[in-house]
């Protein structure tokens, strides 16, 4: 049983098996994905591609005739265990000049699921909001 | 129609009139004991929600072989409501740093369950994987 530190029962593992390189995203993250809600008012696209072993996040945001583009942001890549070497969900981060736009993501059963974070800096009143968005894999 | 600053529709899709001074959100709903729906969970077993000078504070217990892990009471980051001109907090991030890792914690409610992520990055060398778990919790009577 490993000597390493922990505070859940979930941080153990054997330490030979914690002999980790870096994690490694899921290759089935990558290709572009839209919002399976065609109507969505919220984030309509988005596109996780690879570079350099690192994966990053393209997000569109709903526009009224076109699509925002919010631009590339590395992702932070976590796996189920800590055991595991392939990376199953990642977060991301956003920093805009009045808000900031926090996600962490899942796919489950070849949905994308989006857990999104929005946080307002300026001073409109908008409350922070908590939304959820899932997209489907465009065909390639 | 608003003029504020927006990344996707939905941010500006709030009533002229209530721009101005963000009200602080009620946090009753977030308020309590909540459990573990999986009893043999080895990630959090049980948090605490509670209000310091208006503040939201959290306390977690993650589970042990024998006895539960105190994580301690933090602050929380923010609060979150279920639109923007909502003014009920549904959703909150704190974070907790230890000396040996630091755990972000994501959660919103639905459907009565507290829904917890959290985000486990080490940062002692051990090689183990930055994990991501998810768990769900109901409140105690």
């Amino acid at each position: 049983m490993s000597t390493l530190l922990y505070n859940c029962i979930s941080d153990q593992t054997d330490t030979d098996s914690a002999k980790s390189s870096s994690l490694q995203f899921d290759p089935s993250f990558l290709g572009v994905w839209d919002s399976t809600n065609a109507n969505t008012t919220g984030i309509r696209r988005v596109e996780l591609k690879a570079r350099n072993n690192h994966l990053f996040l393209h997000a569109y945001g709903a526009n009224d005739n076109d699509l925002n583009d919010w631009g590339d942001v590395e992702v932070e890549l976590f796996a189920d265990r800590v055991d595991a070497h392939v990376a199953t969900k990642f977060q991301a981060f956003y920093d805009f000049d009045f808000m900031e736009i926090r996600i962490h993501a899942w796919v489950k059963l070849g949905v994308l699921v989006f857990a999104i974070f929005n946080r307002f800096k300026d001073d409109s009143g908008r409350s922070n909001y908590f939304d959820r968005e899932f997209f489907a894999q465009q065909i390639r | 129609m608003s003029s504020v600053a927006y990344k996707k529709i939905q941010d500006r899709e709030i009533d002229d009139l209530t721009l101005g001074e963000r009200p602080s959100l009620s946090l009753e709903a977030l308020i309590g004991t909540w459990h573990n729906t999986n009893t043999d969970s080895q990630g959090i077993v049980k948090v605490i929600l509670t209000t310091d000078n208006g503040q939201l504070t959290v306390q977690a217990f993650g589970a042990g072989q024998s006895t539960l892990h105190d994580w301690q009471t933090v602050v929380v980051d923010d609060v979150y409501a279920s639109s923007l001109s909502s003014q009920a907090a549904i959703s909150y991030t704190a974070r907790y740093q230890f000396d040996f890792k630091q755990v972000e914690l994501q959660v919103n409610q639905s459907k009565g369950l507290m829904i917890i992520a959290s985000h486990h990055v080490f940062l002692d060398g051990s090689n183990r994987s930055n994990y991501f778990c998810r768990e769900f919790f109901q409140k105690a009577p």
